[in-house]
């Protein structure tokens, strides 16, 4: 049963990989990011867009990987019938 | 040392086993009375259509008073950790049973629930340094009590999104409540701990009258108190990525819920997910303007019986719990 429904798994794995590894990402790369000569609210605030535009990229993978396995189930499916 | 550490195991297996006992027997009273009172609801995946009774998580709510009650008399500290756990789990079950009553507007929901975090927010019981795989420990001081009552509303609302078969709200929290106990253990948070034995307390003994086939549901009052309880031992346990990692298909099943149809929705304002074949077994509902749930992707490769889809979603909720516990793993490592 569970066989079957691999993708799903896959995308458990994914989402966990991606998170953690996102995490990091911001936590190695973003947060310590210094730019010389600029206030350092503006580094903050690019700091929230930069990590903001990650997450979102995240989840727009994320719901597309979702609906393109949901779809094409649904095809295999009526064409199985 | 080991004496001391013996007799603290000794107490929280007493809060547990004392949970344990008031639900189990408050679960069949509370079953009774709610059926006498017309609260009953309809199987809906079942040909025969039962009517079971509705709000069981009354009895959950009956179990977590007495059991957090006993825990502040015989922990004899961390009794503002417990009370803010309380106050928490008091607003989310008030809220659900409103719900459960009245039935609250879709938006208003996660908005009321927000207050649900305030108890922990006023009374000061959390740390805000989350714990982060190969990083340690992040200074969030300011960012960290606003995403508090946010946290408490978005868990409360997806264990109530992912109620969809017998048993699997009880039973996937089983799952995951059980991942943050190990972690905890692993972590020695001892907080952790005992707030999580305190939620499998209630869940357990639930589940045994709300496994497949159900004889009593547990109504938005049971998944939001339930919801809200998973969300405070997050961040009173500091187990936050790890209870996170382990909620993967609440989040995935809310998440696809909301991406598809683009705002928050009730259950009877849109296109069921999932119908009925007439041999018994449920398939997805392959009308495009209806939810992708969790649900409908199990049940989008093939028909299934209820109790088989219900054991998919069990064995997702454990794979997600194992990744958790390896999460909680990495955390003790720093890069």
């Amino acid at each position: 049963m569970i066989r079957e429904r691999l993708a799903l798994v896959c995308l458990i794995i994914f989402v966990w990989v991606s998170m953690i590894l996102g995490l990091l990402v911001i936590n190695l790369y973003i947060v310590p990011l210094e730019l010389p000569g600029v206030n350092p609210f503006v580094t903050g605030v690019l700091k929230v867009i930069l990590s903001l535009f990650l997450s979102v990229l995240w989840l727009w993978v994320w719901r597309r990987m979702v609906v393109m396995i949901f779809w094409r189930s649904i095809k295999e499916q009526q064409s199985y019938i | 040392m080991r004496k001391a550490k013996s007799g603290k195991m000794l107490q929280e297996v007493t809060i547990f086993l004392i949970n344990f006992v008031a639900t189990f027997l408050a679960t069949p009273f509370v079953s009774r009375k709610l059926r006498e009172l017309g609260f009953v609801g309809v199987d809906v995946h079942k040909k025969e259509k039962p009517t079971i009774p509705e709000m069981g998580g009354i009895a959950m709510l009956i179990g977590l008073i007495v059991s957090v009650s006993v825990a502040m008399i015989l922990l004899r500290e961390g009794t503002l950790l417990l009370t803010s756990f309380l106050f928490t789990v008091l607003v989310a079950g008030i809220v659900g049973l409103a719900d459960d009553v009245f039935v609250l507007n879709a938006r208003v929901k996660p908005v009321l629930l927000l207050f649900a975090g305030l108890p922990i927010l006023i009374m000061r019981t959390y740390m805000p340094h989350p714990i982060l795989p190969f990083v340690g420990a992040a200074r969030l001081t300011i960012v960290y009590p606003l995403i508090i009552p946010v946290a408490i509303s978005v868990c409360a609302n997806a264990v109530n999104m992912m109620d969809p078969f017998n048993g699997v709200m009880a039973g996937s929290n089983i799952i995951a409540t059980t991942a943050l106990l190990i972690s905890a253990l692993l972590l020695n948070r001892g907080e952790g701990i005992i707030l999580s034995l305190i939620l499998l307390g209630s869940l357990i003994p639930f589940f045994y009258f709300n496994r497949y086939p159900s004889k009593i549901f547990s109504g938005d009052i049971g998944s939001l108190t339930v919801g809200a309880a998973y969300g405070a031992i997050a961040i009173l346990g500091r187990l936050e990525v790890v209870a996170v990692v382990a909620f993967i298909p609440q989040i995935m099943n809310a998440f696809y819920g909301l991406s598809t149809l683009g705002r928050l929705y009730e259950r009877r304002e849109v296109s069921r997910p999932i119908s009925i074949l007439d041999d018994g077994r449920l398939t997805a509902n392959s009308d495009p303007s209806a939810p992708i749930t969790l649900a409908r992707l199990i049940l989008a490769k093939g028909p299934l019986s209820e109790k088989d889809a219900i054991k998919v979603f069990y064995a997702l909720s454990f794979i997600s719990s194992v990744f958790a516990i390896i999460t909680a793993l990495f955390t003790m490592v720093s890069i």
